[in-house]
């Protein structure tokens, strides 16, 4: 839960929010429905 | 027919509205005196609905026992955060002739469950019954103002969910039905989180690029912590999961984009919070979706 997350450290840990934009852009690279189709999707 | 509606918030006012406009005797529970009050002399809620006269249809209690009294459809329009201690006052004045409905888009902090669970749980002393959960992009004003407006109700009981389908449903409001209560409920509430960020983005001035991944993200999130909780995953695509999440994160009307909006201006929760009479659910949302995922 990327996004989730993220706004939960804004309103809850402090974050800047202008970090949160930058951090969810250089996460890993995945596949757009990997996490959908169960573990032996492509990541 | 007679319908009851509990909490007078800008949400549960304009459903009331709409009820008594399309011929049903309603009933709005309201926790403030001084808004009965102001409903008795002037026929208005304006603290929390302002600029709407109700029909003579609908009239104010202070007095949930009074209030529930011989109404068969009950909708439960508070808080998440009261809607536990309100349904307790609640259980003793209901009986198996009331249908509950819940409008609250929510998860319970603490105990993360749903509005629909919070009401089994209280009402399991009197035995189980069928409840229904409506939600959809609805901002409260322009149901209102009667701006055409689509949402689902859902409940495991179809019968349940068609009765209060064709209860509700007018030329202003045309409302779909669904078996997926879970789904319609989780999608009601974390879209408000999604919401957020959402504000966020438009607070930093991030641009449309930022926003469609956002929501295009979010709504994969919420698809995502539906499914490991048992929801359905068309439901997300529909009117409570996608549809609702477009108003929420591009309409004006929105509380929830407002708190990411400013906190992406700069301002502090607390100054945010402080500022604003109706409660942006996301905020607590948000505390109960971590806990979830």
């Amino acid at each position: 839960m990327p996004i989730c997350d993220q706004v939960y450290e804004v309103l809850y840990r402090g974050k800047p929010p202008a970090r949160v934009l930058s951090d969810l852009m250089s996460r890993s690279l995945k596949s757009e429905h990997g996490d959908l189709l169960g573990p032996d999707a492509e990541e | 027919m007679k319908a009851c509606v509990v909490g007078g918030g800008s949400w549960g006012s304009a459903f009331a509205l709409h009820l008594g406009r399309i011929g049903i005797p309603t009933r709005l529970w309201i926790r403030e005196e001084e808004i009965r009050l102001e409903f008795a002399e002037r026929g208005t809620n304006s603290m929390f609905l302002p600029g709407f006269v109700f029909p003579s249809q609908v009239e104010f209690f202070n007095d949930i026992a009074a209030a529930l009294e011989g109404c068969e459809t009950v909708f439960v329009a508070v808080p998440s955060q009261y809607f536990r201690s309100v349904f307790a006052r609640m259980a003793p004045h209901l009986d198996k002739a009331h249908g509950i409905v819940s409008l609250t888009k929510g998860i319970e902090e603490g105990t993360r469950k749903r509005m629909s669970e919070i009401v089994e749980e209280v009402l399991a002393p009197l035995g189980r019954r069928p409840v229904a959960a409506l939600s959809g992009p609805s901002f409260a004003r322009e149901v209102a103002q009667g701006q055409a407006t689509a949402v689902v109700v859902a409940s495991e009981d179809n019968a349940v969910a068609r009765h209060v389908q064709h209860l509700v449903s007018n030329l202003n409001l045309r409302v779909y039905t669904s078996p997926d209560i879970r789904g319609v409920e989780l999608a009601g509430a974390v879209k408000n989180v999604i919401a957020i960020a959402a504000g966020l983005a438009d607070g930093l001035e991030a641009g449309r690029n930022s926003l469609a991944a956002l929501m295009t993200r979010g709504i994969h999130e919420m698809t995502r912590l539906g499914l490991r909780l048992g929801a359905r995953a068309e439901t997300f695509s529909g009117l409570a999961g996608i549809g609702d999440l477009i108003l929420t994160c591009t309409g004006a009307l929105s509380r929830n984009h407002y708190v990411g909006f400013e906190l992406g201006r700069g301002r502090s929760l607390e100054a945010i919070r402080s500022g604003m009479t109706m409660i942006a659910e996301g905020i607590i949302t948000t505390l109960s979706v971590h806990e979830l995922s």
